[in-house]
């Protein structure tokens, strides 16, 4: 199974229109999906690394997630590593639920990947 | 105006930005220096800094090349191609003593304008994927002497 295979199974979860793996560079390692990647993955690394930072701050451990929600829909990202992130944008009124559980089950995999 | 600073000055502002940047976004600094690249590009464009000549990666390697010696950003610097990767030699970098003292507060170099050229003017003019794979001072060499390796796909 290829990191492609993977985002392609985080696809098919109700709701979501984009998946990317990010370096924490800003370098789509990999997308599937319509929108700009390079513009998204700029913006998935840097709000990782900020909530990162944050969590450092009030020393509150690791991050596992981030979840913002706009009025057009959510956007989801993990760390996958030290090196890399998830990133996941979803429609409004897509399965939120199931689409973190998805981000959650593929976290471990993508990091044996990368 | 003056058209000269001296690099001392510039490297506290760096020294002051680029930590202020790592505090903020940690490992996803270089991700900040990614979105600023076409930036600078595009400034430098309207200085009178223009790359738009540049199609090839030999054109690449001598504009950036004298573009960034004449600055007084280094004494020199020389580039090889093997495989994907373009490897610049740089010589009596100006940035060195900054980068060594963010270095030494565990920040990397991820602000390296001789990365975030090289890079942009391989995505903007030659329509590559470019990503930084190595940064260091260059073995052997003196002080100042830095290597780095940008991988192109």
């Amino acid at each position: 199974m290829s990191v492609k295979d993977v985002l392609q199974e985080i696809m098919k979860t109700d709701g979501v229109d984009d998946a990317l793996i990010v370096g924490r560079d800003g370098f789509v390692i990999e997308h599937v999906g319509q929108l700009q990647a390079d513009m998204i993955g700029v913006a998935v690394s840097t709000v990782i690394g900020a909530v990162e930072a944050m969590g450092r701050t009030t020393e509150k451990g690791n991050l596992f997630e981030i979840m913002a929600e706009f009025d057009g829909g959510t956007i989801i990202s993990a760390p996958v590593g030290n090196d890399a992130v998830l990133g996941v944008t979803a429609r409004q009124g897509g399965n939120l639920g199931g689409i973190r559980f998805a981000v959650k089950k593929n976290i471990e995999p993508l990091k044996r990947m990368l | 105006m003056t058209d000269k600073i001296d690099v001392k000055v510039v490297q506290g502002i760096l020294y002051g930005v680029y930590k202020s940047l790592y505090n903020i976004a940690g490992a996803s600094s270089a991700a900040i220096m990614r979105q600023a690249a076409p930036d600078i590009l595009d400034s430098l464009n309207q200085l009178g800094v223009d790359f738009s000549c540049v199609d090839d990666i030999q054109k690449l390697q001598s504009k950036l090349g004298e573009t960034l010696t004449n600055a007084g950003a280094c004494d020199s610097i020389n580039f090889s191609m093997e495989g994907d990767v373009l490897t610049a030699k740089i010589h009596n970098c100006s940035f060195y003593d900054l980068t060594m003292k963010l270095k030494a507060d565990g920040i990397p170099a991820f602000g390296c304008p001789f990365a975030a050229l090289t890079i942009a003017i391989a995505e903007k003019n030659l329509g590559k994927r470019a990503r930084l794979v190595h940064l260091a001072p260059t073995e052997g060499g003196n002080e100042g002497d830095t290597t780095l390796k940008v991988q192109l796909s």
